[in-house]
């Protein structure tokens, strides 16, 4: 079903925004349907706000991240291919945004500087029967929110690594992390790296009175989607993320308005993201 | 010269047709609010058109008209943008139901319900 008509001050918004960011071109219903169930101005301006300030991430984009942090990898950390392991986060049996960084990272890394497949393992569980030579392990993964899941996995690392009898360094690359999940990484004391810092979408960015009103306007829109859990308000553990990288699934940090699929209005809500079954 | 054709869509022909009846500018609402043309429809026909030099857009009125040459180029085009013949290929029932057609030159015994029974009447010998 086509989305209920905006008025013509409204379209004008659309449009503009629709211009300035390509990636909207074919999600403009989807704007249209939320702003259209927006009850007050000030909650359709906060949208607006925050659709204008969306990182979006494509393929492009990807190849960047992937290029700055081959660089950080051989460059800042001197890292060689004889001692360094580069390991996807995900778990065995788990598929997740790290494989992708996983693969493209592996683009970026020279067969002539000695590098190869052999340098790169597609599951954390990995780390338990690397060769002794690998004395450095990079983990890698696509997306930092809370922070939470990478500390679980250099916990889980570690206990491993403490039964080796030999000693390797853990190190965290991502393309995207969330500012407030650094005292978490640094409380790990291992170096980390990731290309694109983010703030978080309402709390970082309004201050005083306004601030208030987006979270206002925010509560009462959030009202709307129907049966979403308290763990998700604001996205999970209110991380208020901003960040799609296409066309994977999109990270359950962002705010749910951007991707949840039901609501009071309607069954199914033409939600900008959607979130698969991975 | 007249630009290449492309391939016209539905968006195309709607504002087409609206700026060369208007013969003026036009708000770009007045698309979406007519034919429901999504916004991100109204502006690819807005860049396809403008490269072609076909029309103008004015981003801060958010108003587009034709400019002369794109006038000239509608009549021009006519029958390439709004006769454009669509094909039905989803209309006509798969090969394997279609029964092979009979030779115009070839006898046939036809269906005898699809004959009139004047037909019949006219050849029995008048008493």
């Amino acid at each position: 079903m086509a989305a209920k008509k905006i008025d013509a001050k409204l379209f004008r918004a659309v449009f503009q925004l629709v211009s300035a960011r390509p990636w909207l071109e074919q999600r403009d219903e989807a704007v249209i349907e939320m702003l259209n169930d927006c009850e007050t101005d000030r909650q359709q301006a906060l949208v607006l706000n925050l659709l204008e300030r969306f990182k979006f991430s494509n393929s492009s984009d990807l190849g960047a991240s992937a290029k700055s942090i081959a660089e950080h990898i051989t460059v800042v950390w001197a890292l060689t291919p004889l001692t360094t392991a580069i390991v996807a986060i995900a778990d065995r049996n788990e598929s997740d945004g790290s494989h992708f960084l996983l693969k493209a990272l592996a683009q970026k890394f020279s067969r002539e500087d000695g590098w190869s497949d052999v340098n790169f393992f597609g599951h954390i569980t990995s780390v338990a029967d690397l060769d002794v030579n690998f004395t450095n392990i990079v983990l890698v993964d696509d997306f930092i929110g809370t922070g939470k899941k990478i500390t679980r996995k250099v916990k889980w690392a570690r206990e491993i690594l403490q039964a080796q009898p030999i000693v390797r360094r853990l190190y965290i690359c991502s393309m995207a992390g969330m500012n407030f999940s650094k005292p978490l990484l640094n409380g790990l004391n291992i170096e980390y790296f990731c290309t694109t810092w983010l703030s978080k979408g309402i709390a970082d960015f309004y201050t005083g009175e306004q601030l208030t009103a987006a979270i206002e306007d925010m509560t009462a829109l959030e009202k709307t989607l129907k049966e979403l859990g308290s763990d998700y308000r604001f996205g999970y553990k209110k991380s208020e993320a901003m960040y799609y990288h296409e066309p994977y699934n999109v990270s359950n940090n962002v705010f749910p308005l951007f991707w949840w699929g039901k609501s009071d209005q309607r069954r199914f809500r033409k939600a900008l993201f959607s979130r698969g079954a991975a | 010269m007249s630009p290449e054709l492309t391939k016209w869509i539905v968006a195309d022909r709607e504002m087409l047709l609206t700026l060369f009846q208007a013969e003026g500018e036009v708000n770009v609402y007045s698309f979406y609010e007519k034919f429901n043309l999504r916004p991100a429809e109204i502006l690819t026909s807005i860049r396809k058109l403008e490269e072609l030099g076909v029309i103008t857009f004015n981003p801060q009125d958010m108003v587009t008209s034709l400019t002369k040459f794109g006038r000239f180029w509608v009549v021009e085009n006519r029958r390439e943008i709004f006769m454009q013949k669509v094909s039905l290929a989803w209309k006509a029932p798969p090969l394997s139901y279609v029964r092979p057609r009979h030779n115009v030159l070839e006898p046939y015994v036809p269906k005898r319900r699809y004959i009139s029974s004047e037909f019949f009447e006219a050849l029995a010998p008048k008493i």
